[in-house]
Order: C-alpha cells, then structure tokens, then sequence
C-alpha cells in the first residue's frame, strides 16, 4: 500500500547540512500496523512526515495505493492528503473549536449538508467513544481524551492510513494502553492501515505487525515484530528490546556482586530465551523433573507478541554435571537458547555451549 | 458646573464638535488601518521562511518596508506626507487630510502587532490542517484568524489606544479634534480646566476601548 523508495530529506541548517532520512525504502502492506522506532533525533518524525510529505524528501519517490505522491501537483497532493489521517504527540486540536467544530474541521468542504455533518461527527465520536464531550473545548479534555479527539478528526474523511507521531509519547502508561487498543480496534473494524512512530519498544510489542528500527536517519533492521524481537541482528534493535524485559538486569547484579549470584559449587547461572513459539510447554518443569536438577528462577519474562509467546528467563541452576548439560541440550533441541552466565559447576572445563551476546 | 469648569461650559459647542472629530478621525483611520494592516500581518506571516505561502523575497520587501515607516516619528511623517496626502484626498488639512498619515502611522504598527498575534499559535495546529488537505487561503481564514481571535483583539486595543494618542497629534495639521481643542484653549490660553476635561474624556475612551478588547479577548479563549 506504501511504498518508499530511496527516500532521502536533507535540511540545510546553519552547522552545515544534516541528513534526517538516509536512502529509506519501506514497503508497507495494506492493514498493517508498521512501526518505526528510534531514539529522539534518528529521523523517524521527518520519515512519516515524507509519507504525507509535509516533509517533501530531498530525492527518492513514495508511492501510495500505486499512486507516486512525489509526483503530484500542490493540489492533487491536498486531495491525496485528505485519504491520509495524521495524528500528533501535541495532539494539535484547534483550541477555539468545540469538539464537535474539531472534527467537522475536514468535513466543511462543502459536499455535505450540515445534518451530514452532524451525523458523521456523531459516528466518529462513538467511534472513540467519547460521545458526551461533543460541546466540550479541548482545554476541558484530559491527554488521552485530546487524543480520542484528534484520532477522531483524522478519521473524518474516511482515510484507509493513519500515521501517528508519537501518539501515545505525551500520556501515561495507562492512557497509552487504551490509546492502543483503540489503535487496534480500528485498524481491525475498519481495515485500517496504521503508521505508529514511537521511541518505546513496548508500543511496538502491544500493536505493530512489523517494525523498522531507525537510527541515524538510516532504517538498520525491519522485519516481523516477534522475529525482530527472538533475534534482533542489530545492536540498536537490542537495547530496545532490553527496555522491554528485565532479564538483562541479572549483568548489574553480578557486578553488583549480589548475593544470589554468589554460587556454591555445582551450579552455574543460565539465561534461557525463548526462540520459537514453545514457551506454552512447561519447559521448566519438564527439565527439572527428567534431569533432575533444581531451577530456580531469578527473573521471567514472558510476553505474548503477535500472538505468540517471546521471552525468556535467568535462573540459578544446581545439579549434577552431567544432568545440566543435559538439559541445556534438550533445551536447544526445542529451541531454546541458552547462555550461561555464570558457572561454578565441578571440573569447569570450557563449555562449549557458551553463546556470546546475541 | 460653571464654577468647577468654567470655561469648558463656555463653550460646549466646541467641545461637542472636537469630541465628533476624534471620533471621526479614529473611525476612518482605525477602519482603513485594521484592514491594511491586518492584511500586511497574514502577508508577512505566511510568506516568511516555513509560512504556508513562502515567497522570501516579498516578505524582504515588506519586512524592510514596515521598518522604515515605523522608523519615522509620527510628526515628521504628518509633515513629509502632505504632498501624497493632498494628491490623495484633494487636501492636505483638516480631519481629511489627517486621515493619510493617520494610517501611515498605524498600519506599520498594527501590521507588526497582528504577526506576532498570529505568532502565538502553535504551528503544530497549522501542520495539521496541512496534513487534512487545507490549502493555504484555508489555513489563512480558518486557522491563522479564527484561531487567533483573542490574540487579535488584544493587539486591536493596544494599535487602537495609539491611534487615539496619534489623533491628537494630528492637530498639528488642523485636523481639530480634543487634542487641539486642549492644546489651544487649555495650553495656549490657560484654561487648565480644558485640558483635564480632555483628559477625562480621552481617559473614558481608552478605558471603553480596553474593557470591549477583553471582553472578545476573554469570549475567544477556551
């Protein structure tokens, strides 16, 4: 459905020139939710602002529904724009309007008799569910309300793309969380294809269907959401998946020298990261039993991504030598991998299932 | 009353027909100078570097334009203009031939006033009335004005105040008016009555104009 190809948006600023977007080529499909993620200043705000080009880039060309956007007059793009909704960290309401005169904004281009109007707003407004604000000010919402309202206003004119730009960035975890799945409700009711720009993994985890990672202005990694978390490829991609889990935690706590990483002799600390989706078997359970061995588990992480379950936990594990090499190779025959971390076991040899940093 | 303000009640005749030419002159000149100068305000804002309208080199022109003419003290300017005034209005005298500089005066200033009223809103609102598909002309009359009603009265009072402070000035060029009417019985004769009744009048109409200007002001703000 959207196309990018080369994209590149260079702005001259007074140190010189500075590369926002470098060569991005995206394809993004039709009710999808794509997410482009990145730490403040990789580009990924100028990247969807080329979308809808309120941004024009410097060279390459975007395609929407096969349609070249780069290729349009100023007026056939502001017909093309009304298909696209947008929506913004600040939320950008008209503070004047009335919520109701907010959402009518795009409507008032003749074409519609006021009663049109008023049916359609009313529409939208369930649609949010925010029916009782109709006569409010926006000064008079909450964030998330501002945001329903803004959501709502984009959605006017019956757009089959939404692109939001750190949506959820300026409201609380709870609020982001209803934001979401207002996100997802839509894009599952009406088929609609969304855009999300964000800096935080765990927007990504809760709705995007596939992701590209951005830093420096280039697009370093993209794939499926559940591949790119079971095996990022890139540094970047990891220290993002890292703010969604815990489990790198257990490294503080080694240099910390804490006292559950102080082992005894026999055992060894190992982190296991679910690759496929297996976790739904009682692993756990499964090894401690046949190769009797003890599993104690300092921390879990499991998350439910794209419908599939990702994670992984860091556990102390006690036993008999042989028994733990055992397990660790019945855990990477069902696809589990497994790096040790720590290892007190008798007669340390090296081991050669020692995976390094992934 | 005769004894407080004796010789204001000599002649209130006068008086009355002062008090009729301030506000004819602020009527007239106010009316044009909004106009004008409102008009040059949206100029400058959308044709500026990242305006909805960018064209640089008319925003050079009138940014250096509306320099110079608010460089000109206002008596000079009375001065310098009464060729132009009496090509314009057959006259150069009287409250006809004020009207010219009058708004020569003002439209500079009201024109920097109404930019930065329109500077205050937030261009994130603008950016998304572009990406619903406004065109420009769009975003000029229901974003920038519409969005900018109370900013715009607040600056409308402040221009307005002025503009009465100039009309007294304009008495210089016989435009009459209560300025003259204290300069020349008040100052030149020595009825110091005049010149507080002036006073008091002029007090009362600034107060008139401020409290309506926050009256829109506070109407327009949510």
């Amino acid at each position: 459905m959207i196309t990018l190809e080369n994209v590149c948006k260079t702005f001259d600023a007074k140190e010189g020139k500075v590369e926002a977007v470098r060569d991005v080529s995206l394809n993004i499909k039709q009710s999808e939710i794509f997410g482009i993620i990145g730490f403040s200043g990789a580009g990924k705000s100028t990247l969807v602002r080329c979308i809808n080009l309120l941004e024009r880039p410097t060279s390459g060309r975007v395609y929407i529904d096969g349609i070249e956007l780069t290729g349009l007059s100023e007026h056939e793009l502001r017909q093309a724009r009304r298909r696209i909704g947008m929506i913004f960290q600040q939320f950008n309401l008209f503070a004047s309007r009335t919520v109701f005169q907010n959402i009518a904004y795009p409507l008032r281009r003749g074409g519609l008799t006021s009663k049109g109007i008023g049916d359609k707003v009313h529409e939208l407004l369930e649609l949010v569910d925010l029916s009782d604000k109709e006569t409010a000010y926006p000064s008079q919402l909450s964030g998330g309300q501002k945001q329903r309202v803004a959501i709502a206003r984009a959605l006017a004119n019956d757009p089959n793309l939404l692109l939001c730009d750190e949506a959820t960035s300026a409201l609380d975890p709870q609020t982001t969380l209803s934001i979401l799945k207002l996100l997802k409700k839509l894009n599952i009711q009406l088929g609609l294809t969304i855009v999300v720009i964000t800096h935080e993994m765990s927007v990504v985890k809760e709705i995007c269907d596939k992701v590209a990672v951005m830093e420096n202005g280039f697009v370093v990694e993209q794939g499926e959401v559940f591949s790119i978390f079971a095996n990022p490829k890139t540094h970047i991609s990891q220290d993002f998946i890292d703010t969604t889990t815990n489990l790198s935690k257990i490294n503080s706590l080694i240099e910390e020298k804490n006292a559950i990483t102080s082992l005894k002799p026999g055992e060894c600390v190992l982190k296991f990261r679910y690759l496929e989706k297996n976790a739904a078997e009682a692993l756990v359970s499964t090894i401690s039993r046949r190769f009797n061995i003890d599993v104690n588990i300092i921390f879990a992480n499991l998350d439910w991504i794209s419908g599939a379950p990702l994670g992984g936990l860091v556990s102390v594990v006690s036993g008999d030598r042989r028994g733990i090499d055992a397990a660790i190779e019945y855990l990477e025959s069902k696809n589990v991998e497994v790096e040790v971390i720590l290892d007190a076991r008798a007669d340390v040899e090296n081991h050669t299932k020692c995976y390094g940093e992934a | 009353m005769w004894k407080i303000i004796p010789n204001v009640m000599e002649k209130p005749d006068i008086l009355a027909r002062s008090i009729n030419e301030t506000l004819v002159m602020l009527g007239w000149s106010g009316g044009i100078s909004f106009a004008l100068g409102m008009f040059l305000g949206v100029v400058i804002t959308v044709t500026k570097k990242g305006g909805v309208m960018e064209i640089p080199p008319l925003y050079q022109t009138l940014e250096k334009l509306i320099n110079f003419l608010r460089s000109i003290p206002f008596i000079i300017l009375l001065a310098s203009l009464i060729p132009l005034t009496r090509l314009i209005m057959g006259t150069a005298i009287g409250v006809r031939g004020a009207i010219v500089p009058l708004v020569f005066g003002t439209v500079p200033f009201f024109a920097r006033q109404i930019e930065s009223a329109l500077a205050e809103l937030d261009p994130g609102v603008v950016e998304a009335a572009l990406s619903m598909g406004s065109s420009p002309v769009e975003i000029i009359f229901r974003v920038y004005l519409k969005e900018s009603v109370a900013p715009i009265a607040r600056a409308t009072t402040i221009t307005a105040i002025s503009l009465i402070g100039l009309t007294a000035m304009a008495g210089a060029v016989g435009a009459g008016g209560l300025g003259d009417f204290a300069i020349r019985y008040g100052h030149q004769r020595n009825q110091i009555d005049v010149t507080y009744v002036t006073i008091l009048i002029l007090a009362l109409l600034v107060s008139v104009i401020q409290l309506s200007g926050n009256l829109i002001a506070a109407k327009n703000t949510h």
